[in-house]
């Protein structure tokens, strides 16, 4: 903003010090023309917008249309009044007649400073008492002195409105040439020469001037394409800061020769009036930019080309229908009073500053007029002639440059206005805000108001950012270098518009009537699917190198999105990683197989040793040894050869295999088993398994081969078992030196997959964010659409407004980055669509942003609660955790978290309870702090109260009463009594911690200020609402809503406070007349529902009064009276007044609909497709819903009051239950600790002292903390923002990489 | 009272089966698989849909027996989670249905021996619902005797194999009558227990059930004619749990041809109008497809009411013809056979 606000004044003057000089050079071939120093000025001021040349002509016409009408007005008054001589009181008089109120006086007060100091500077030496004079002379009082004294000021002053308000360079050049010519030494002779002059001009344009009209005009229409602001954008101003092209409008081109201005007929000079359109937007000369904005610029220049205004008429009409009908203009349909030029509207709203309707020119729309604004602007009448170009626009500016053009350099310093700033803003934004509003509101209309002080001091927190909908061009080369740079910058939304129809050449959005579509048919679905690819690489390699516990170096830093020529690389250089990998995976896995059979084997040949150890034991040495030898020996004497096969199996499936074998042999084998002890790796899983060795004996080849098809079934490994002991020994030995070789092999290779893994582990992080990032700006790309070219991509994103230069810039940084030519296009965009809302926060506001979040998401630009949650949350809080004891552990753990934050947030820990209490660890600290003030106002620290000052009572009690007799109450009397007469400085006297009436009389204070607090929170939430009305523009909401809503409040509930602090003050101990002792202090309770019921006691107590004061009796029938009344104000006020609007709207649009094509083109200009019914968007509010929701907002409000305020009782209660609850602690726990008085005492108070500690921590820290902060969190969602928070809105979710490196890990 | 008590055992694995079951894909989701031009594609669509990363390790050049088999992985997880948390009586009739699992699994394993194929390529294709631990040693068997005794004693098979021991050898015709007396004594089994559970259950998964056994005797019929299978121990295969029991299966046992089948279902209000949509010409549904299409219907059915054990049923039945659509689907985009790949059955 203070960029904007650069001085308009100051640039003012060496600006015209150079058209002076421009207008000399060109005035033999140019016409007089005021664009180039409109543009100058707007270049100077707010260099990001630009002006349509349109626009510029209409500026340009403008000014004449003025000159025409005042010079004719002039002449008009010079024939009335039967003179010959054209004086400076004659324009005078016209210049009031035909400028409205504070502009006209603020026109004549410039236009004599400009004449006199033209003066003072022309004729310095020769001059200069004259310019004395007439810069001592108040501006207003200088004609009319002037005009008998000093004739040739006058005369001076008489010429100028001429020029002034005329063609400037022209006519100021003729001033210049004919001062130049007289020398202007002999004021007389000049003067003398005017009159001569002057008449003809009334009647019949005088030669000179008529050439300058016509010079004026037609090559004004004639030589379009040659208008000086082309040339100064060709010259002077940076690429993309050019004036956008000149349509061919061949409709406005003619119009414009239709209807040359004709200077002289002053009643029908018809000002042929247009738009001003100010872009934000990033002109090129690009035929992207011309293709895709022609359209929207049509719509501009279309409805720019308004209906001719009658002058006249409105200029009569003025004075009556001004004070009347202020708001009419305000309604929705508005627009069927004449559209006038915005910058008119822009102009005279800027010189009002009180007026409701224009306050500061952020509210302006195109549905206001001249004359409406005129007319407002005549009742209001406050700005004075002493400060004028504060409030004064551009009409007024242009007198000055138009003044100082004449070469007077001792004008008065313009004071630094952010005038054109704010009516450049306006006029881009007050389109869509309208439309906003208008949806927000019931119908009535409105503009979005920036109250003034808001636009003064930057509140960031007080109101979400001000958003806009933007396009976004982007050339298809640059496109992904842009939103890699937009990515790391977070700022903008983008929203699907991948499938885009052309309709009525407008763009129109699809995508959200087809979430269809899906996620394969967009552009860039394969760049996305290579990112996959990587990422499982990458993930497999992340698999790889967790396996081997290989630390993965996390060194935080953020690589910036490759190019899209280095995905290749990376690609590259994956595939190899992985490749290499899989390899050396797969040359260890056939090793670890390898090296398991033949550890298999060993113990095989080690097991089976045993079995046949056995054997030989047995006695049968020859390995035909059998264990049927004996019966087959019987059986037939013939020796048997049993077969064996031996081999490992699972150990689990053992049983079933026995099982199987025995079945499917019939118990003709003998099978022997024996674990193998150490578990053993399975070489694909990398497993721990555990196996058993067996050994299986039969009998002949076929149950040979069905043992070995149920080995095979089972999976387990069968191995060749040498049948002789010599052989098994051999291999035995064979296996053991092989497995010495496998292990060195197998080293080596894990050493070399440990290398590779290792280098790998330095650059995952690494790798993992580059293709996350690549991966999510194709994702962003996606959303894109493709023009029909395929040269440039469209998106549409939400941006922050404050934000658009960021944007742009990194937009340039994203072109030049790519080496693309054509710079990026950001345009806003006009919808009817609510932006997000976007609350910028910082680390410490972030937590408190986050509680209100919770409760709903601020509707678009409502007062946000946030900023005032800061310091109340943590308030509230504390009343109910007020111990310092407690608060400073809090405090303490807080700070240890927001001390060692970065370390902390960097290890990443997931617990939730953790992340929670870190995420609101400011919001902790604050709590903490504020809980040890609270503590010290109660004087509770771990339930004990501290005697820092001395106490105020002095109670004389032996030691024997005070154990025996237990009368420790306090009396705070003066004579008998314990009061020493001077209050404890600060906080609770700690001497009640000891008194028997502590109880009562805490609770008697603690319930008390937590109404009052409760009372001025609740208020303070009602009056908020005032903020939200007037931005909202529903002013009338604060005289129906506002009002009774407050008066309810405080009538009832803030009177209920009065009378606590009545009852504080005016009762006390020592008080000589009875009547004020404490005996005689009423309830307040029984007061208030006595109030409420009108129940009032007759009797008084002896001694007493019955009331607090005189008059109580009336004044609180009044208030309850009035409050109850103001109820059906609440209740029907807003109903009563939409069906005012309703009905007027109604009648406004019966009228409109006979101006034609207006209406509908003004929809247009909103960006909206014609198909839309902008009316029927407004019209549901129908009047019983209206009435309905009213109805129920006032019970809820009108209940609400009373059980909101005794919500607020749970400060009270919990802070009760708290210290009682840290007082059985100390009672019960710590304090039998300390009562032992041996030696033994310190050990057990050792452990009870832990017991104590902990109880503390758990239940009076964590627990109450817990329930403390849940009902602080209920006052502020339920009591407080009920009041004026709507929350209606949705988050903005900006495109950005930190987001999404924050999200992704946390999906794994 | 039931249902209260239904929730304190079952409530969790009901929460968690209807959880699962709106995963289950909609219409739109194979509007979109139907357009994909890869398989990429549709991993990409799949990845927006439950199924998630479920192919997200796979390497690029995606195979259908991959997405195939991912899915069923998916699957079997998802009920075997189901299943380990079950008490009873429900995981006993979650053991019910991997029965038929089992018993198409054995099925299998023997036709692969037959075929001399190699028993840890046929241990790859089995249904991992239905593997149990002795499966792979079931070439052992040359007799289905023998196949009880030493195999299938153990499973839980066994009291379903009892009709069909003989001492003939193996062959594909025997297979074939295994496979059909066993899922025989199987279903009637199932649907025994499903009336002993009783209530919301056994309605249910009885009509379910019993669809799924007139589908057999059908199909069985239909499969029958042209084949040496004698019309007697054609009887012996229908399973008596239907609504074609007796009468359509005295009929179905005496018919000859397509007709007469036809003629029968003419009786049966639902089987008419399956038998009156189907065809073999382009355009029309084959009868498989709609008897798909009808259980399909009846499995939706199932979660139209509250605590039962139906849902189980009904899910694990509608997740397989969802697979069985993805894959079709795939194996069209894969084949670039794009005529027929609308003729997924589907199901929300």
């Amino acid at each position: 903003m203070a960029r904007r606000k650069k001085s308009v004044g100051s640039n003012v003057k060496d600006l015209v010090g150079k058209a002076r000089e421009s207008t000399r050079r060109r005035r033999s071939q140019q016409p007089a023309k005021f664009s180039n120093y409109v543009f100058k000025v707007l270049k100077q001021v707010h260099p990001q917008l630009s002006m349509t040349n349109k626009a510029m002509k209409v500026m340009d016409d403008f000014m004449h249309d003025i000159y025409s009408r005042l010079v004719s007005e002039a002449a008009g008054l010079v024939k009335l009044t039967k003179r010959s001589t054209l004086s400076a009181s004659e324009f005078q008089t016209a210049t009031r007649l035909i400028l409205p109120g504070e502009l006209a006086k603020h026109a004549i007060s410039e236009a004599s400073k400009a004449v006199a100091s033209f003066l003072t500077s022309r004729n310095e030496d020769a001059k200069r008492s004259h310019a004395r004079r007439v810069i001592n002379n108040p501006p207003s009082m200088l004609p009319v002195t002037a005009n008998n004294e000093e004739p040739v000021e006058i005369e001076i002053f008489g010429t100028v409105p001429r020029p002034l308000l005329s063609n400037a360079r022209e006519v100021t050049g003729d001033v210049e040439e004919s001062m130049e010519e007289d020398e202007l030494e002999n004021d007389v002779e000049f003067a003398r020469k005017m009159p001569s002059k002057v008449p003809p001009m009334v009647k019949n344009p005088p030669t000179e001037n008529a050439n300058v009209y016509q010079n004026n005009i037609a090559p004004d229409s004639t030589t379009k394409r040659v208008l000086p602001i082309d040339n100064t954008a060709e010259r002077d101003v940076p690429v993309d800061l050019s004036i956008e092209e000149n349509i061919t409008d061949e409709e406005d081109g003619s119009r414009i020769q239709e209807e040359p201005h004709p200077p002289t007929p002053p009643t029908e000079a018809e000002s042929d009036t247009s738009t001003v359109a100010y872009e934000t937007s990033k002109p090129t000369e690009g035929e992207n930019r011309k293709n895709t904005h022609d359209g929207e610029k049509k719509k501009i220049a279309e409805e720019a080309e308004t209906v001719p205004m009658d002058e006249e008429a409105e200029t009569q009409s003025m004075n009556e229908e001004t004070e009347t009908e202020p708001m009419a203009s305000q309604s929705v349909s508005g627009r069927n009073v004449e559209p006038n030029t915005l910058l008119i509207v822009d102009v005279v709203g800027n010189t009002q500053e009180s007026s409701s309707m224009v306050s500061d020119g952020s509210t302006i729309s195109t549905q206001l007029t001249l004359s409406s604004n005129t007319r407002v602007q005549i009742g209001t009448g406050n700005g004075s002639s002493a400060e004028p170009s504060e409030t004064l626009g551009l009409l007024s500016r242009r007198n000055e440059s138009v003044m100082t053009d004449s070469g007077c350099s001792t004008l008065r310093d313009v004071p630094e206005t952010p005038s054109l700033t704010v009516r450049c803003q306006t006029l881009t934004t007050s389109r869509d805000s309208k439309q906003i509003d208008s949806r927000i509101g019931f119908g009535f209309f409105f503009g979005p108001k920036k109250p003034a002080f808001e636009q003064q001091f930057k509140m960031p927190l007080f109101r979400s950012e001000e958003m806009t909908l933007c396009q976004l061009f982007l050339q298809s080369e640059a496109a992904y270098a842009c939103v890699a740079e937009l990515g790391e910058l977070g700022l903008a939304q983008f929203r699907d518009v991948s499938i885009l129809l052309f309709k009525y050449g407008f763009v129109v959005t699809i995508s959200q009537l087809n979430p269809d579509v899906s996620a394969f048919q967009r552009k860039f679905v394969n760049e996305v699917r290579r990112c996959d690819e990587m990422e499982r690489k990458l993930r497999y390699l992340e698999k790889e190198i967790k396996r081997d516990d290989i630390p993965i170096l996390d060194t935080g830093e953020n690589p910036e999105a490759p190019q899209p020529r280095e995905m290749i690389d990376l690609e590259a250089a994956f595939e190899k990683l992985e490749n290499e990998l899989r390899e050396v995976n797969q040359n260890s896995e056939a090793l670890k197989k390898n090296f398991l059979e033949l550890t298999e084997l060993k113990h095989i040949l080690r097991k089976t040793q045993t079995f046949f150890d056995e054997m030989a034991e047995s006695g049968h040495e020859d390995e035909h040894a059998n264990l049927l030898g004996d019966d087959g020996l019987r059986a037939g004497g013939q020796v048997l050869k049993l077969g064996f096969v031996a081999g490992v199996i699972l150990r689990e499936r053992l049983p079933a295999f026995e099982r199987m074998l025995w079945r499917a042999c019939r118990g003709n084998v003998f099978l022997r088993q024996a674990e193998i002890d150490a578990a053993l790796e399975d070489p694909v899983t990398g497993d721990q398994v555990y196996k058993s060795v067996f050994i299986i004996f039969f009998q002949g080849d076929q149950l040979k081969t069905r043992v070995k098809k149920i080995c095979e079934g089972f999976r387990a490994t069968l191995y060749p078992c040498p049948e002789t002991p010599a052989e098994r020994r051999e291999m035995a030995i064979g296996v053991m030196t092989r497995i010495e070789d496998l292990n060195t092999v197998l080293g080596q290779t894990q050493d070399h997959r440990h290398r590779v893994l290792v280098a790998a582990a330095k650059n995952i992080k690494n790798w993992f964010v580059k293709v996350r990032k690549i991966k999510s700006i194709y994702h962003t790309l996606n959303l894109f659409n493709l023009d029909v070219t395929q040269k440039c991509l469209i998106a549409e994103c939400w941006i922050p407004v404050t934000d658009m230069e960021t944007i742009q810039m990194s937009l340039r940084r994203g072109t030049e980055r790519s080496g693309s030519s054509v710079p990026p296009i950001l345009n806003r965009m006009m919808t009817r669509e609510v932006p997000p809302t976007y609350n910028r926060t910082n680390k410490f506001t972030a937590g408190f942003q986050n509680l209100v979040d919770a409760y709903g998401v601020a509707t678009y630009r409502e007062v946000n609660p946030a900023s005032f949650t800061i310091i109340s949350f943590p308030f509230l809080f504390s009343m109910m955790f007020g111990d310092a004891g407690h608060g400073l552990l809090m405090t303490l753990f807080a700070l240890w978290m927001v001390v060692k934050e970065k370390p902390l947030a960097a290890k990443k820990i997931q617990s939730e309870i953790w992340v929670i209490c870190f995420a609101g660890r400011y919001i902790m600290l604050l709590m903490g702090l504020f809980s040890i003030y609270a503590g010290f106002i109660y004087n509770d620290v771990f339930s004990k109260g501290v005697n820092i000052f001395g106490s105020a009572y002095k109670v004389n009690l032996t030691e024997h009463e005070l154990q025996h007799h237990h009368s420790g109450m306090l009396v705070p009397n003066e004579v008998n009594g314990h009061y020493r007469q001077t209050p404890y400085p600060f906080g609770v006297d700690p001497i009640w911690m000891l008194a028997e009436n502590k109880i009562p009389y805490l609770n008697a204070y603690k319930m008390k200020i937590s109404i009052i607090f409760g009372v001025v929170h609740m208020g303070f939430g009602v009056i908020l609402g005032i903020w939200n009305h007037r931005f909202f523009g529903r002013n009338m909401n604060i005289l129906v809503e506002f009002v009774p809503q407050i008066i309810f409040l405080i009538f009832l509930f803030g009177y209920l406070c009065i009378l606590m602090f009545i009852k504080w003050t005016k009762y006390y101990a020592g008080a000589e007349d009875q009547a004020l002792t404490p005996g005689c202090a009423p309830s307040i309770l029984i007061t208030f529902i006595g109030m409420v019921l009108f129940k009032y006691d007759t009797v008084a107590l002896d001694g007493c009064e019955n009331y607090m004061y005189p008059g109580q009796v009336t004044l609180q029938k009044i208030m309850i009276i009035t409050a109850v009344l103001v109820v059906p104000i609440l209740l029907f006020g807003k109903p009563i007044l939409f069906k005012m609007e309703m009905n007027k709207a109604k009648n406004h649009a019966t009228l409109h609909n006979h101006n034609g094509t207006a209406e509908g083109e003004d929809v247009e200009v909103a960006g909206v497709p014609q198909t839309e019914n902008h009316e029927g968007g407004d019209e549901p509010h129908e009047f019983s819903d209206v009435m309905i929701h009213q109805a129920i907002h006032t019970i809820e409000y009108v209940l609400g009051s009373v059980s909101h305020t005794a919500s607020y009782l749970r400060l009270w209660a919990l802070s009760l239950a708290h210290s009682q609850l840290s007082e059985v602690l100390w009672l019960m726990v710590l304090r039998k600790g300390l009562m032992f008085q041996d030696w033994y005492g310190g050990v057990i108070l050792y452990f009870i002292f832990a017991a104590w500690a902990a109880l503390t921590v758990s239940i009076l820290v964590l627990m109450e903390g817990l329930s403390a902060f849940l009902h602080t969190l209920r006052l502020h969602w339920v009591e407080f923002q009920s009041k004026f928070y709507a929350g209606a809105g949705y988050l903005f979710v900006p495109f950005s990489f930190e987001n999404i490196m924050e999200v992704q890990p946390g999906e794994e | 009272m039931r249902f209260q008590e239904f929730n304190i055992d079952n409530g969790y694995l009901e929460g968690l089966c209807r959880g699962f079951k709106n995963g289950v894909l909609k219409q739109a989701d194979y509007i979109n698989l139907v357009q994909c031009e890869t398989l990429d594609d549709m991993k990409l669509h799949l990845q927006s849909t439950d199924y998630g990363q479920f192919l997200a390790n796979e390497p690029s050049p995606l195979a259908v027996s991959v997405i195939d088999d991912r899915l069923r992985e998916k699957l079997v997880i998802e009920f075997q989670h189901m299943r380990n948390q079950a008490v009873e009586p429900l995981a006993t009739f979650l053991d019910y249905i991997t029965y038929s699992y089992m018993i198409d699994n054995i099925i299998l394993l023997i036709t692969g021996t037959l075929h001399h194929r190699p028993i840890t390529e046929l241990i790859s294709k089995c249904h991992p619902l239905g593997s149990f631990e002795q499966m792979e040693a079931i070439h052992v068997a040359s007799t289905p005797a023998e196949l009880y005794n030493a195999v299938l004693v153990d499973t839980p098979l066994a009291p379903f194999f009892v009709d069909c021991i003989s001492e003939q050898d193996l062959d594909e015709m025997n297979i074939e009558i295994i496979r059909n007396t066993l899922y025989k004594a199987y279903l009637e089994s199932f649907y025994q227990y499903c009336q002993t559970l009783g209530g919301t259950t056994a309605e249910v998964m009885c009509e379910i059930l019993a669809f799924e056994a007139d589908r057999r005797a059908l199909i069985i019929t239909i499969n029958s004619f042209g084949t040496e299978l004698s019309k007697d121990d054609r009887v012996k295969l229908y399973p008596t749990c239907g609504r074609l029991h007796p009468d359509g299966l005295a009929a179905l046992a005496r018919a000859d041809d397509f007709e007469q089948v036809r003629g029968i279902a003419e009786y049966y209000a639902e089987y008419k109008e399956l038998f009156d949509g189907s065809g073999n010409n382009p355009g029309e549904k084959t009868l498989e497809d709609k008897f798909f299409e009808y259980e399909v219907k009846l499995n939706v059915y199932g979660f139209m009411q509250q605590f039962h054990f139906g849902v189980f049923y009904s899910y694990l039945k509608l997740k397989e013809q969802e697979c069985r659509n993805i894959v079709w689907i795939s194996e069209c985009v894969a084949q670039k056979h794009r005529a027929k790949i609308d003729n997924y059955i589907p199901i929300f």
